[in-house]
């Protein structure tokens, strides 16, 4: 393996723990798949269609996240948004997250 | 133009996943694809949105909320090592049943034809046993798989630890390997030169005069070669066996070639229609005062019971020798 693919993986593995959290920080308001994924594209989280949708799935699956159909316009879509207990999570997740980063800005500091 | 892409793709994905999610992910993968064209229903258009999507396996696999595993990989190395261990012994089994089989059932006329017979029966035989180690191996840790996935795990103990093996590294003595080696090449160069050049010799002998002969002679002859190529091929493996002096996957495989060449062409040569002169049996049956056909049968039960004494010590021999090797071969990796 080269360097440079060692390096993308290694990214690639470090972001992906952070999917979800980006993931439900955007879900405040209604989302459909496809608009959210511009979202994160906007806001240069990359995270591929492939992977967002079963991943929007899984977390209503698991009561994070609720949905309802739309079918008033001419195209039906699928719309979900953050529960209370998502929201609730995603408090957690948040305070974990400034912790995490904390902790990290201690451990690179000790390098210098 | 590709008929039907978008629907041939949706529907390639939902046939992967359960019956009871397929329905909504169907449609949900629909309107997905549907807002990701936008307006924008060219050809390339929708080839660009469904190579982005990916795989339909790889996505049907991440729309799945919990992984799936024949094996899993917690249990895959012990599952390794038990299909090897099982492997070799069904293996050995079925050879040394089939050996004894066609000994005591022969079909075919010239001995090359038996021998080759054998060989074909063996390599069937083989396969059967390796598919079916494989299935008996892989069901049963699929089992163990899905019984621990209802039950909780249970607790590691430092009790569960096993033993440290005794010695790192099964060699073979080489002193011994050298010693056998001689011992091997003097005894069957001396049974192939007493073959050759003294065979009409063998035989009962009454008052220094021989009153029979102990075999039908073509029968024998028609042998030597198969004899000297079986004793050739012995020899030249326990000098690689001596050489080494260690197991290796390689030897072990030679050396199980070898031994069941030799072993098939004795057990053959032994069970042989008519290798034994009748005139013989009836001297025997004239001097016990019994009759030749029960000279006979002792000789056919004493000969099945050799056949299977030496398909049994084989099977043993071979079953150490692999357990050894796949140890000393684990051990340097």
């Amino acid at each position: 393996m080269s360097d440079v693919s060692l390096l993308t993986n290694l990214i690639v593995e470090l972001r992906r723990g952070t999917q979800i959290i980006a993931v439900l920080s955007q879900l405040k308001e209604n989302q459909y798949g496809y608009s959210l994924l511009q979202k994160l594209e906007e806001r240069h989280i990359s995270i591929e269609a492939g992977t967002l949708y079963p991943l929007m799935r899984r977390l209503e699956s698991q009561d994070v996240l609720i949905s309802e159909w739309d079918t008033s316009e001419s195209r039906p879509r699928k719309y979900y948004k953050l529960s209370d207990y998502g929201k609730k999570i995603l408090v957690e997740l948040k305070n974990e997250w400034y912790k995490l980063s904390g902790e990290m800005e201690t451990l690179f500091k000790e390098e210098i | 133009m590709m008929k039907k892409v978008i629907e041939r793709y949706v529907h390639d994905v939902t046939r992967r996943l359960p019956e009871e999610s397929r329905e909504e992910v169907n449609k949900e993968l629909f309107a997905n694809i549907d807002d990701m064209l936008g307006e924008n229903r060219s050809e390339e258009s929708i080839e660009k949105v469904l190579l982005e999507l990916g795989e339909p396996r790889l996505l049907a696999t991440k729309y799945r909320t919990k992984e799936r595993y024949l094996i899993s990989p917690a249990y895959f190395d012990d599952y390794i090592r038990i299909l090897k261990l099982v492997m070799i012994i069904f293996v050995s089994v079925s050879v040394f049943t089939g050996v004894i089989d066609l000994a005591i059932n022969p079909i075919s006329i010239t001995p090359w034809e038996m021998v080759g017979e054998v060989i074909s029966k063996l390599f069937g035989n083989m396969f059967t046993a390796l598919l079916s180690a494989f299935a008996w191996v892989t069901v049963i840790f699929w089992g163990i798989e899905k019984a621990q996935e209802k039950s909780k795990r249970r607790e590691w103990k430092l009790t569960y630890l096993p033993e440290l093996p005794r010695n790192n590294s099964p060699k073979i003595n080489r002193t011994g390997a050298i010693v056998g080696l001689v011992v091997e090449a003097i005894f069957t160069v001396t049974f192939i030169l007493l073959l050759v050049n003294y065979l009409d010799n063998v035989g009962i002998y009454v008052n220094g005069t021989m009153v029979a002969p102990m075999f039908n002679n073509e029968i024998v002859v028609a042998f030597i070669p198969i004899l000297i190529l079986s004793a050739v091929i012995s020899i030249i493996v326990s000098a690689l066996k001596a050489f080494f002096a260690q197991w290796s996957i390689k030897l072990a495989s030679i050396y199980t070639v070898s031994k069941i060449l030799s072993v098939v062409i004795a057990i053959v040569f032994i069970n042989y229609p008519n290798l034994f002169s009748v005139l013989m049996f009836e001297k025997i049956a004239e001097y016990l005062a019994i009759s030749s056909n029960q000279v006979a049968d002792g000789f056919a039960i004493g000969i099945n019971i050799f056949s299977i004494f030496l398909g049994i010590s084989v099977t043993i021999d071979l079953i150490v020798t692999w357990v050894k090797t796949l140890k000393s071969v684990n051990y340097s990796e």
